[in-house]
């Protein structure tokens, strides 16, 4: 088998791979950002329903003021039914919540009740190194409960305070963005002269309706006949205003009254 | 219904659509261009009178002028301005809009024009005697004024004073009474 030359063209090495580091920070940083996100995000979506319950509750106040008492008559049994379920959905987190209270009462009760019963064996020289040892793993358990507790503490802090200026930073920007685009401040400009002009033109079309209404009841007053008449305009008027006229003159003749 | 009254009724929605360019402004158009123009008077006013009043407190009373015995002058010197200028305001407005453009901010807003009965643009001379005109029909209880609701031309005393007449330079129409 000959040996590869020398001069033999090699393929180019592929760059090494670099290891993977796992950048603890980036990844904190993330946390950060999700958990601060689900934090403010589940705050504001709270705080908006809460209005909106005492929305609905005064309205359904001033409702149940107005109605007659007792059950509306066209009730279905389905939908009794749906109507019973949803109560049920609605009674759920209480009936729960009443649950959980026996069963710790019960496990407290229990614990205790273990705990006098197996008194003599747990106080015993024999299982003494066994209960000292579980005694700091319990310690050890609660002392990290506790750290964790703090760090939750000042990281949802963090985090809030990082999802709050990164929100303010971005809605600055595409504010910046979009009073610097000249296409949107055209369009504002071009909205803003719109309207304007559709308020002018509103404002001369009502005048100019104003101006045949007080012509007529005066003139219908006089008892004069020819109050629609109107003359026609002055025959040299410019070009300009002949030509975009033409159509709405009526040409019955000026004679001054 | 007949034919004659369809037709007729027709005919009035027809040109309740058609523009108005070209023809004789009314009153109420007229007055509220009146009004704007008066707002723009009050308001230049308002401001000169203003200034005049600021440097009149900066000066008058002060150690020198006292000693110099110059309030009573220029108490009176700070009235004349304030008669000149309350004189002149409208004046120069009403006279320089009519001779130079043929029309005030107020008309402009509204859509009107002034011109001469024989279409031809205003000059000094006639705007001078329009401003005149405005007087002679504020007089008698602003009759003059009125006088462009029965007036065939929609003229008021002013305007024939002048021999002007007013017209609309838009062409909005609203179908309807309002």
């Amino acid at each position: 088998m000959p040996d590869p030359s020398p001069d033999m063209e090699r393929p180019p090495e592929q760059p090494s791979e670099q290891p993977l580091e796992f950048d603890a920070e980036a990844a904190r940083n993330l946390l950060r950002l999700a958990l601060g996100g689900a934090v403010e995000g589940s705050a504001a979506l709270l705080r908006r329903l809460e209005q909106e319950q005492a929305a609905m509750r005064s309205s359904e106040t001033q409702s149940l003021g107005t109605e007659s008492p007792g059950q509306p008559s066209d009730t279905t049994d389905l939908q009794r039914l749906r109507y019973a379920l949803v109560g049920l959905l609605f009674e759920a987190p209480d009936a729960v919540g009443r649950t959980f209270n026996v069963l710790e009462s019960a496990t407290r009760k229990s614990a205790g009740l273990a705990s006098r019963i197996l008194s003599p064996v747990t106080n015993s020289r024999v299982a003494r190194p066994l209960v000292s040892r579980y005694d700091d793993f319990i310690e050890d358990r609660l002392s990290a409960f506790d750290r964790w507790v703090s760090m939750g503490r000042r990281e949802e802090q963090t985090s809030r305070e990082l999802v709050l200026r990164l929100t303010d930073d971005e809605i600055d920007a595409v504010i910046d963005y979009l009073a610097e685009k000249p296409e949107v401040r055209g369009l504002v400009q071009q909205q803003t002269t719109g309207m304007a002009q559709e308020a002018v033109g509103e404002l001369r079309g009502r005048s100019v309706n104003a101006d045949r209404l007080i012509e007529r009841v005066l003139l219908a007053g006089l008892k004069r006949r020819d109050a629609e008449v109107e003359p026609a305009p002055p025959p040299n008027l410019p070009r300009r205003k002949q030509d975009e006229g033409r159509s709405g003159h009526q040409r019955a003749g000026g004679r001054d009254g | 219904m007949t034919v004659t009254q369809m037709t007729t009724s027709s005919a009035t929605t027809d040109a309740e659509h058609q523009p108005v360019v070209g023809e004789y402004a009314g009153f109420a158009s007229r007055a509220l261009a009146f009004i704007i123009d008066l707002l723009i008077i009050v308001l230049v006013l308002g401001i000169g009178l203003g200034l005049i009043a600021l440097i009149r407190w900066f000066f008058a009373n002060t150690s020198i002028t006292t000693s110099l015995h110059l309030n009573d002058a220029l108490t009176w010197l700070f009235s004349a301005a304030t008669a000149a200028l309350t004189a002149t305001v409208a004046v120069v407005y009403y006279v320089g809009f009519w001779a130079l453009i043929g029309i005030t901010p107020g008309k402009a807003v509204m859509g009107l024009q002034i011109l001469r009965s024989d279409g031809s643009r205003m000059t000094v001379k006639r705007s001078i005697l329009r401003y005149v005109g405005y007087w002679l029909s504020a007089l008698p209880l602003l009759l003059g004024f009125f006088w462009i609701i029965v007036s065939r031309r929609r003229q008021g005393w002013h305007d024939k004073l002048a021999d002007t007449v007013v017209i609309y330079t838009h062409s909005e129409r609203r179908a309807g009474r309002w």
